[in-house]
């Protein structure tokens, strides 16, 4: 505790610096930037800005970096809100509310519900990674490969709740996912499946290739078939935006739910904000009074989704600092950057450079409140922008898509990709399929086939031994009781609704 | 009239100078030296990876020297693959190097069909840093020493459970050699990266890790972790109280997992770009602030030029071919 309180001294010493404020504030600007943009990632964004921290002092580096995280993963949430397109594909939940708001005028509400919730999950997990740091730690060690299967299962059984319009088409969508995830090599045997013969598929469909394909696509065709009007968007976002922005506070326990969800995800590490989102999403909709509304513009949708895929955030850095082992991509690079900087990620760190970590830690925390003017502010452009007509849009979002793909790896591979999704999220659209299974059976099956099978390689193939395992670890239960509460819950309401 | 003769004159006179300026402006900078943009380096892995650091380090140091910035460009994919083949294909002009990694590079090259790269598409510009492969175990395991493993091993044939970066790794590779040399049996559990496998064995899923000495020695200082046996040739500084292979087991194995980490161009850069290249990353190696900042994230440095590469990567490629059957059983 002694060496807790002296280290936030020294670090904010280092942090009350002209400087380094500056530096949050330009970091911010670019996070959410890239953040908005589809098929940038914050990882990316980090990624391209390690090497202009070098000529930096490592706090002030480290607080720019920090910043794009934070920045990024919230602003992810504003083209899904406005262009039914998520960012980083950690804000894919956020568009299932978001974009009916937008289309119902409320643009303005939507966004200035998802700055504060981002704000306020980023801004409690930086609290969790201050303080409950080791705890935490040890309680990510726990997950073996036997939990992370079980994590994946229950992240499937979300599918059930995505999907309450049509069951069939849902799980169709789903399978379709699950099947898309074997595309590549096999984590444990190294065979090679589905790939065409396109390196570029070895590690698996690239996630954000998808993301764009799948939404961007679909939205363009049908915006310039003319199917879709332009919607007149209220004006208040930027002059009466700080009343929307409390309309969070009438959702507490959902805040908190949907900030332990994030946390918890982020520490494990592997994870991923995508998952925490699509998690916070169900709970929140289990729990809501208005579950009705989910899909239709409801605030609960966005409130949880946000705050979760913010609180991964703090997660995330909890192995990141104290174990040397990365919560999410995101945080590895972070690792790399503080190891170009002269720091050595595990458990010495905090005590040989707590001084900078305590700053950076606390960098954090301004971070998170930087991020609701600038993005406010840069939202209010950008409602306008929705406005123009969708001969203009269209294309302009085609080209970002092109751009966003062919950026990932500087190569036009991802982009024929991106366009061969596109075209099956279009047929989706036309049928009315949901995306969001899709999404989740291509996160999670490779997930769960790669945990599966080393499972099953640690007790050498023995499925009873899998099985008492699974009876003896705690964790393990509680995982399979979650999975078999929103199972049944799903198969209740389908019940009733046919009476 | 003259007045405006001269200044006729005087703007024909400008405009023979700026022409002139203008026509030798390209030339004076084709005669510039090489380099007089900055120099592209290929990571074919993720960001935050060992290749990537080292890479990300160099170009830290390098812009002295070499006289121009060392841009990364992460190209990751299909374990390298993405990567290399893009650097085999880029345009041979000097400004494009990447970063090579023994045997990993050979190792797909010769266990998958298809690759489009060969090894004979690069010139290999400098080796920088070796990583050799350590078998690590928890702090309180029950195996005390190496020989403590195999004795297990050996009398619970395919019981043990190994983690390690996989599958088809170079890690994987010095596993399967060791334990085939050590007439032991184990079952080697394929990690997507050296992380994840030490995390698994922070949390006490598997009985040991094998993975490259760098990625285990933050857990090793920080007194989680307890290195067992080093496969290289002589000790290692920052581990001084494990023993070699040799040591442990009485007789030599092959270091041929080590991680050669190194500098690449695609064939047909000029010869004398090569050079220039060789000496500017030499440079960074010799730098007191790069040896010191490498020395505490527990990188060894050691740097073999051009010539010396190219042998290197004629014995590995030998070694891989010896023992790549390995991998079928």
């Amino acid at each position: 505790m002694e060496t807790l309180f002296s280290g936030i001294a020294s670090g904010s010493l280092l942090l009350l610096n002209p400087l380094a404020l500056s530096l949050i504030m330009a970091g911010t600007v670019f996070g959410i930037v890239i953040g908005a943009l589809p098929g940038l990632t914050s990882t990316m964004g980090v990624a391209l800005l390690v090497p202009v921290t070098f000529g930096m002092s490592p706090e002030m580096g480290l607080a720019l970096l920090g910043a794009i995280y934070c920045s990024s993963t919230y602003a992810g949430a504003i083209s899904a809100i406005l262009l039914n397109i998520p960012g980083t594909p950690a804000n894919c939940c956020t568009l299932l509310d978001g974009y009916p708001m937008t289309q119902k005028g409320e643009s303005g509400r939507a966004i200035a519900l998802s700055t504060a919730a981002s704000a306020v999950g980023g801004f409690l997990s930086i609290f969790a990674l201050l303080f409950l740091a080791p705890p935490l730690a040890e309680f990510a060690l726990k997950f073996g490969a036997q939990e992370y299967f079980l994590l994946a299962i229950f992240g499937v059984s979300v599918i059930a709740s995505l999907s309450e319009r049509n069951m069939i088409k849902g799980l169709i969508a789903g399978f379709l996912g699950l099947f898309l995830s074997i595309v590549g090599m096999h984590p444990l045997t190294g065979d090679v499946r589905f790939t065409l013969g396109i390196a570029e598929l070895y590690n698996g469909l690239p996630l954000v290739v998808a993301l764009i394909g799948l939404y961007s696509i679909p939205e363009v065709i049908a915006t310039l078939g003319g199917r879709q009007e332009v919607v007149k968007q209220s004006r208040s976002v930027g002059s009466g935006v700080f009343g929307q922005m409390f309309e969070l506070f009438r959702y507490k326990m959902l805040v908190f739910r949907a900030t332990v969800i994030g946390i918890i995800v982020g520490i494990i590490p592997g994870a991923g904000s995508s998952i925490a989102s699509f998690v916070a999403y169900d709970d929140a909709k289990r729990f809501s009074k208005n579950s009705g509304l989910f899909g239709k513009g409801s605030p609960e949708g966005i409130i949880a989704s946000e705050t979760a895929n913010n609180a991964v955030v703090g997660g995330s850095l909890v192995p990141a600092l104290t174990l040397g082992v990365p919560g999410n991509a995101v945080s590895a690079v972070l690792l790399g950057g503080l190891m170009i900087h002269g720091l050595k990620p595990g458990p010495t760190l905090f005590l040989e450079n707590s001084a900078i970590v305590y700053s950076f830690i606390l960098s954090l925390f301004v971070s998170n409140l930087v991020f609701v003017p600038v993005g406010l502010f840069i939202s209010r452009y950008c409602v306008r922008f929705i406005e123009t007509p969708a001969s203009i849009l269209g294309p302009l979002v085609i080209g970002l898509a092109v751009i966003g793909s062919y950026a990932i790896n500087m190569s036009m591979v991802e982009v024929w990709i991106m366009m061969a999704i596109g075209l099956l999220g279009y047929l989706m659209k036309e049928f009315d399929v949901p995306r969001e299974p899709l999404v989740l059976g291509l996160v999670l099956g490779s997930m769960a086939e790669g945990e599966l099978s080393r499972a099953m390689s640690l007790v050498h193939g023995s499925v009873l031994s899998l099985l008492k395992g699974m009876a003896t670890s705690p964790i393990s239960l509680i995982i399979i009781g979650l999975t078999i509460l929103s199972l049944w819950q799903g198969i209740k309401k389908q019940l009733l609704a046919r009476g | 009239m003259n007045a405006q003769k001269k200044i006729f004159g005087v703007v024909l006179a400008l405009v023979a100078l700026v022409g002139f300026v203008a026509v030798s402006l390209p030339s004076a900078a084709l005669a510039a030296p090489y380099p007089t943009k900055p120099v592209v380096a290929v990571v074919p892995f993720s960001p935050g990876g060992g290749n990537d650091i080292l890479l990300r380090l160099i170009a830290k140091y390098i812009t002295p020297s070499l006289g121009q910035a060392m841009i990364v460009e992460n190209k990751p994919g299909a374990g390298g693959q993405v990567g290399w083949t893009a650097l085999s294909r880029s345009k041979p002009d000097g400004y494009t190097v990447g970063a090579t990694s023994l045997p990993s590079m050979i190792l797909i090259k010769s266990l998958r069909q298809n690759v489009p790269f060969s090894m004979d598409d690069f010139q290999y510009v400098c080796n920088f840093q070796v990583d050799p492969i350590v078998w690590v175990v928890n702090k309180d395991s029950k195996f005390a020493t190496a020989r403590d493993i195999v004795e297990f091993a050996r009398a619970n044939p395919k019981k043990l459970n190994v983690a390690g970066d996989g599958p088809q790794s170079n890690v994987q590779l010095q596993h399967l050699v060791a334990a085939k040399l050590l007439k032991m049996t184990s079952n080697f559990v394929s990690y997507s990266g050296s992380g994840p496998a030490l995390t698994a064995l922070l949390g006490n899923q598997v009985d040991m890790a094998a993975t490259t000495l760098s990625s285990a020695l933050p857990h090793i200082e920080g007194g989680r972790l307890r290195p067992v046996v080093l496969f290289y040739s002589n000790k290692m500084s920052s581990i001084p109280g494990t023993p070699t292979a040799k040591d442990a087991f009485g007789f030599q194995i092959p270091s041929i997992g080590m991680a050669l980490r190194g500098i690449a161009a695609p064939k047909n850069v000029k010869a004398d770009q090569i050079a220039r290249l060789e000496k500017a990353f030499q440079a960074v190696a010799k730098s007191p602030e790069f040896l010191a900042q490498a020395k505490s994230l527990g990188l060894e440095i050691k740097f073999m030029g051009s010539k010396e590469s190219t042998t290197l990567v004629k014995e590995s490629t030998a070694l891989v071919e010896q023992y790549k059957s390995l991998f079928q059983e």
